[in-house]
């Protein structure tokens, strides 16, 4: 049952990210460079679940994902099933969660990029897609993968909204986060420090990588230009 | 033929230029700082995305606000060298260069990736990474990287000025050498005249966003009235031709019309045209022939013009074998020597204080 669940988190967690990195990605460097009045209102959607309770999120999804709302009616006669209390719920329930872990760290480094390397990529003969895969990117490398370890682990991490519209359905949609009160609450005290202590270690590793990979590498000191040349 | 007629909107004034420069010479775009030169320049490489008009170059209208046409930069072909280096930081300098490379426009003049490496003298640093150079190193390899790409007009926005003085003279001759060793047609924006008198055959003069003249860099750098007459930083260039070199004293005689002047050795054979950059400010008159000094030059002219400069200073324009020469002197020497227009004085100089070219 504990790796049923491990099995499930990490599922859950791996699809979110590549979920949310393509269109995180987009979203990041449309927000980073527009000039309208709306970027305010827009960022403030994105960032919204950083804030806002969880369960507040989960109440909202479970109202959409009923059969008796528009969107989960739509998604009934489309392929059967109900969003709420499944695997596909939990993976857009989390996607939103984790948006803002995600799209932040791109958006700060897409608006710290130096601009001026893009007009000599330009005037280069390189076109917009062209800069955006062959400099943006790779410039950005250190928050790419930042920002893809934020959502890994924000996801990992989030509990409320899963509680609110996954239910506890084992193999299904019951995640480490759950299985762990799961475990609490009927007094199975090994599991829950299996759980608890493999989550904290996990974290503690995941937060020592970034940070190590925050700080640039040590460099050497910039080489003294030959004096007998110039 | 590079055709330009744009307005664009600033904080202060509105740029406007309306102007047909022939791409056979090196045009130099001058003016004070803040003047738009760096806008005017940033419009024909389509980077002011505010700016309106047309902008054309030979038959091929890059910008035409009117008919909604807008080609963006990087289907312009033009190469565009930058004040700051702007190499990747993600590459090291041979991968900054492919990046050119591979992205080259069809260009029967490309100079090929040895011989750039070559005249920019940057094959040493092509493993290194970009954070480990100088900063004349960087702007030698943007200047490599730029050619590269197989540009058909060449922009450059005072690429020397981020530069101490012994990176400068290496690059100078580099870019001297672009237009005459690759045939590429080059546009340059500068506010320093020692630049423009090096690089440059014809320039354009702003100020607020207007041109104020335009021509032949010889006359226009000595002209009475003009903004770049008014200060110590003004020059005139003298066209000359090599005449004999001296082996025993190591100097080199030219040929200024009738007269001579005399400098340190250089290498060009006789009979080659140079021109020869004399700053204002080195520049003594006397008013009878001496010869018994150790100034080695001595230049017979006649006063056409003379301008106050300050309450100290003033500019006198003078002409000597069909030539303008400029000399810087004081207000009280002018009293003192009762320097008068139409006067015949002599301009003396000393050979190490011309820059040939």
């Amino acid at each position: 049952m504990l790796l049923t669940a491990v099995w499930v988190t990490l599922k859950l967690a791996t699809i979110t990210t590549i979920i949310l990195m393509l269109l995180a990605i987009p979203m990041a460097w449309g927000l980073a460079n527009m000039q309208s009045r709306l970027r305010p209102v827009l960022e403030a959607l994105v960032g919204l679940p950083m804030v806002l309770p969880p369960t507040v999120l989960g109440f909202y999804l479970l109202l959409f994902f009923s059969p008796n709302h528009a969107v989960g009616q739509a998604w009934l006669s489309l392929t059967g099933t109900t969003l709420a209390f499944s695997f596909t719920g939990l993976v857009i329930a989390s996607v939103l969660c984790s948006m803002p872990f995600v799209v932040q760290p791109l958006q700060r480094a897409f608006e710290q990029l130096d601009k001026g390397l893009l007009e000599a990529a330009a005037m280069m003969g390189a076109g917009r897609m062209d800069r955006f895969f062959n400099v943006v990117l790779p410039c950005t490398r250190r928050a790419m993968i930042l920002a893809a370890c934020m959502g890994f682990a924000h996801t990992i991490g989030e509990f409320g909204v899963v509680l609110m519209i996954g239910g506890n359905i084992p193999g299904e949609t019951q995640v480490l986060s759950i299985a762990l009160f799961d475990a609490v609450e009927s007094q199975q005290f090994t599991e829950a420090h299996q759980i608890a202590a493999g989550l904290l270690v996990f974290a503690m590793m995941l937060l020592i990588t970034l940070y190590s990979l925050d700080r640039k590498p040590v460099t050497q000191l910039p080489l003294k230009s030959n004096p007998g040349r110039s | 033929m590079l055709r330009i007629d744009i307005q664009l909107p600033r904080d202060r004034f509105v740029l406007s230029v309306d102007e047909l420069l022939d791409t056979d010479t090196t045009w130099s775009i001058m003016g004070r700082s803040g003047c738009g030169k760096t806008s005017l320049l940033r419009t024909i490489a389509g980077l002011e995305t505010h700016a309106r008009g047309l902008v054309q170059f030979n038959d091929e209208v890059w910008q035409d606000s009117e008919k909604g046409i807008w080609v963006p930069p990087e289907q312009r072909g033009i190469g565009y060298i930058f004040q700051e280096a702007r190499l990747f930081p993600h590459l090291d300098v041979m991968e900054n260069l492919q990046f050119a490379l591979k992205r080259t426009r069809a260009n029967t003049s490309m100079p090929s990736l040895s011989e750039v490496i070559e005249q920019l003298d940057i094959e040493h640093l092509l493993g290194r990474a970009v954070d480990k150079l100088s900063g004349g190193e960087k702007q030698r390899v943007a200047i490599a990287r730029t050619l590269l790409s197989g540009p058909r007009l060449l922009l450059m926005d005072e690429p020397l000025a981020s530069l101490d003085w012994s990176s400068k003279t290496r690059i100078l001759p580099c870019l001297r050498n672009i237009h005459q060793h690759f045939g590429i047609p080059v546009v340059m924006v500068s506010h320093a005249r020692e630049e423009v008198a090096r690089l440059a055959d014809k320039l354009v003069l702003i100020d607020q966003g207007q041109v104020v003249s335009r021509g032949e860099c010889r006359q226009l750098l000595s002209r009475p009235g003009s903004l770049l007459t008014r200060d110590d930083c003004a020059l005139s260039i003298l066209e000359v031709q090599v005449g004999s070199h001296d082996q025993e004293y190591g100097f080199t005689e030219l040929l200024f019309g009738q007269q001579k002047l005399l400098v340190n050795q250089i290498s060009a054979s006789r009979g080659a045209d140079l021109r020869v950059i004399l700053p204002a400010q080195e520049v003594s008159i006397v008013v009878e022939d001496i010869h018994c000094t150790s100034v080695q030059n001595r230049v017979a002219t006649t006063i056409q013009a003379i301008q106050e400069l300050d309450s100290n200073n003033v500019m006198l324009f003078m002409e000597a074998e069909g030539q303008q020469l400029l000399a810087l002197v004081t207000r009280r020497a002018i009293g003192m020597l009762n320097l008068a227009e139409g006067q015949k004085v002599f301009a003396h100089f000393k050979g190490s204080c011309l820059d040939v070219i």
